[in-house]
């Protein structure tokens, strides 16, 4: 083995390690899988089928819109906060202890480091994350049948094996993965839990309030920009007249791409910084 | 006012005004306010002002939407001034210094009270005022949008309003801060009770929709409007008020209940 795949090993190792052993972990990966099939099941118990294009006829293109695929995985607009939490602990515990000291002397390549940190981090979050949309979907789907979401009302079956149904179920997985990295970086970059909690959230949540107070094409824009909005897009099946104007993966890139530039922007003050 | 509450008041105010993150936080709050509300004001424009015809926007909520965001940095703020004591030990010297527990939260919210009112007050209204020409400018001019100005009762309600709102959120956040003890857990809860909601209740049909935005803690935004339209919440501006008002007496009750249990 080379010494630079040794040090990776290492650092992998290491890191998992300490985000295994601290109990916060477990409970916030707990808490995203039970808020999200929690607020999926909530949200199909109460929607119906009243949503669709009024007077239309049941069973003809453009009666039932309501998107049955997405109202099943909505929790997951809810349970990403503990996932960015979980994200924002990993980043700032090290710093709040001072085992960062310790942590840059074994591995002075920090930007090793900070990469395994969020590999470490982003495989259990996919994991459960998987979990959670997996499981609101199957527990979602026969509430919503009993709510009238019925072929006969426009609703055909949907099942785990549709392209579309798959998509969405792994790209919600892939959304909290992204949005835990996202969480990582900000930590990463404030070394302080609580500011960077705040302006994960204030950076989730936001744009997407503030687009509903908007009109278009400003609405538009801002949900394209918005890392939640653009990123949840993922959960499409039913083109709707307020859908999130963005492609499904197009999306998912913009949420990445936040994620992307805010661990670049870490990598490098962690290398320029004092430890 | 008796002594006591005097050299509580006068310890907490030096506290909260001393620290490093007070200082950001107030700047963050005012800036982030003011221009939020700015640019969204500056790149929005209306069609609905032909001649004759009643613009349903509310020019006045319009004016003041940076406060979605300017009230992250004050859940920072409301939260900080509790938690920093646990956070560093002093609390335990504050509790012998003033062994009445009661005295020391309210000192520490009073002090948390004026300063959110103060700061909040000077983000509304440089909101409020450097909006205005802006919207006039994105095309929010009469007949269908006229004038409004500090003199009109709705417009200092609102904007005096949005300060009260505010400072209630800063109060929530102390309370909640009192409860866990935690920056990172007051501000995650707080955070997630004021701005999640706001995109879960999305996904509730019309009905359930409404009954939920009068009950949230950010009911009390509705002190902002000023022009009734089709979605206005029938609770009007003073109910929705009272809405986050309670949340925050909740809060701040919970807080003065564990406070004096717990060993420190």
């Amino acid at each position: 083995m080379s010494n630079g795949a040794r040090t990776i090993t290492r650092a992998l190792r290491s890191e998992w390690t300490k985000l295994r052993s601290v109990s916060s972990t477990a409970w916030l990966l707990l808490t995203t899988v039970v808020v999200t099939i929690g607020f999926g099941l909530l949200v199909s118990s109460a929607v119906d089928t009243s949503g669709g294009a009024p007077g239309c006829v049941p069973g003809r293109p453009g009666c039932g819109d309501e998107d049955v695929v997405l109202n099943s995985l909505s929790g997951a607009y809810l349970g990403q906060i503990a996932t960015v939490a979980l994200g924002v602990l990993a980043a700032t515990s090290d710093y709040a202890t001072g085992t960062n000291r310790a942590t840059f002397a074994a591995i002075p390549q920090r930007s090793t480091v900070v990469i395994a940190k969020s590999a470490v981090l982003a495989a259990p979050v996919l994991a459960t994350g998987l979990v959670a949309s997996a499981a609101s979907f199957l527990l979602g789907q026969p509430i919503l049948h009993t709510n009238g979401f019925v072929p006969e009302q426009g609703y055909p079956l949907v099942s785990l094996a549709d392209p579309p149904v798959a998509r969405a179920i792994i790209g919600t997985a892939l959304y909290l993965g992204v949005i835990g990295v996202f969480g990582f970086a900000v930590g990463t970059i404030t070394r302080r839990a609580g500011s960077a909690i705040a302006i994960t959230l204030a950076i989730v949540y936001a744009p997407a309030i503030l687009s509903l107070m908007l009109g278009e094409p400003l609405r538009g824009w801002l949900q394209r920009l918005s890392p939640m909005m653009s990123g949840l897009a993922v959960q499409r099946t039913v083109p709707r007249a307020d859908s999130v104007p963005i492609g499904t993966w197009a999306g998912l890139g913009v949420a990445a791409a936040w994620s992307a530039v805010a661990l670049v922007t870490a990598i490098r003050l962690v290398r320029r910084r004092d430890a | 006012m008796s002594g006591l509450a005097r050299r509580g008041l006068r310890a907490e105010w030096i506290k909260l005004r001393s620290v490093r993150s007070t200082t950001w936080t107030v700047l963050a709050i005012v800036a982030v306010t003011v221009g939020v509300s700015a640019l969204l004001a500056a790149v929005g424009s209306t069609d609905a002002n032909k001649a004759g015809a009643t613009g349903d926007d509310d020019v006045v909520v319009n004016s003041l939407r940076g406060i979605w965001l300017g009230q992250v940095p004050m859940v920072a703020l409301g939260a900080i001034a509790m938690t920093s004591e646990f956070a560093t030990g002093t609390i335990r010297t504050t509790f012998t210094a003033l062994p009445h527990r009661l005295n020391t939260l309210a000192a520490k919210a009073t002090a948390v009270a004026v300063l959110a009112l103060a700061v909040g007050s000077v983000a509304s209204l440089l909101s409020f005022l450097i909006t205005q020409p802006l919207l006039h400018g994105g095309g929010y001019v009469g007949p269908a949008y006229p004038i409004v100005s500090l003199t009109d009762t709705s417009a200092i309600r609102a904007v005096a309003g949005t300060a009260v709102y505010l400072t209630l959120l800063a109060l929530f956040a102390t309370g909640v801060a009192a409860i866990v003890r935690h920056t990172t857990t007051a501000t995650t809860l707080v955070v997630a009770v004021f701005l999640a909601p706001t995109v879960a209740m999305e996904f509730f049909p019309g009905q359930l929709r409404e009954l939920l935005q009068q009950v949230a803690p950010t009911a009390g935004l509705s002190i902002q409007i000023t022009s009734p339209r089709y979605d206005t919440p029938p609770l009007g501006p003073w109910g929705g008020l009272t809405v986050t008002a309670a949340w925050t007496l909740a809060t701040l009750l919970g807080a003065a209940w564990t406070i004096g249990r717990r060993d420190v």
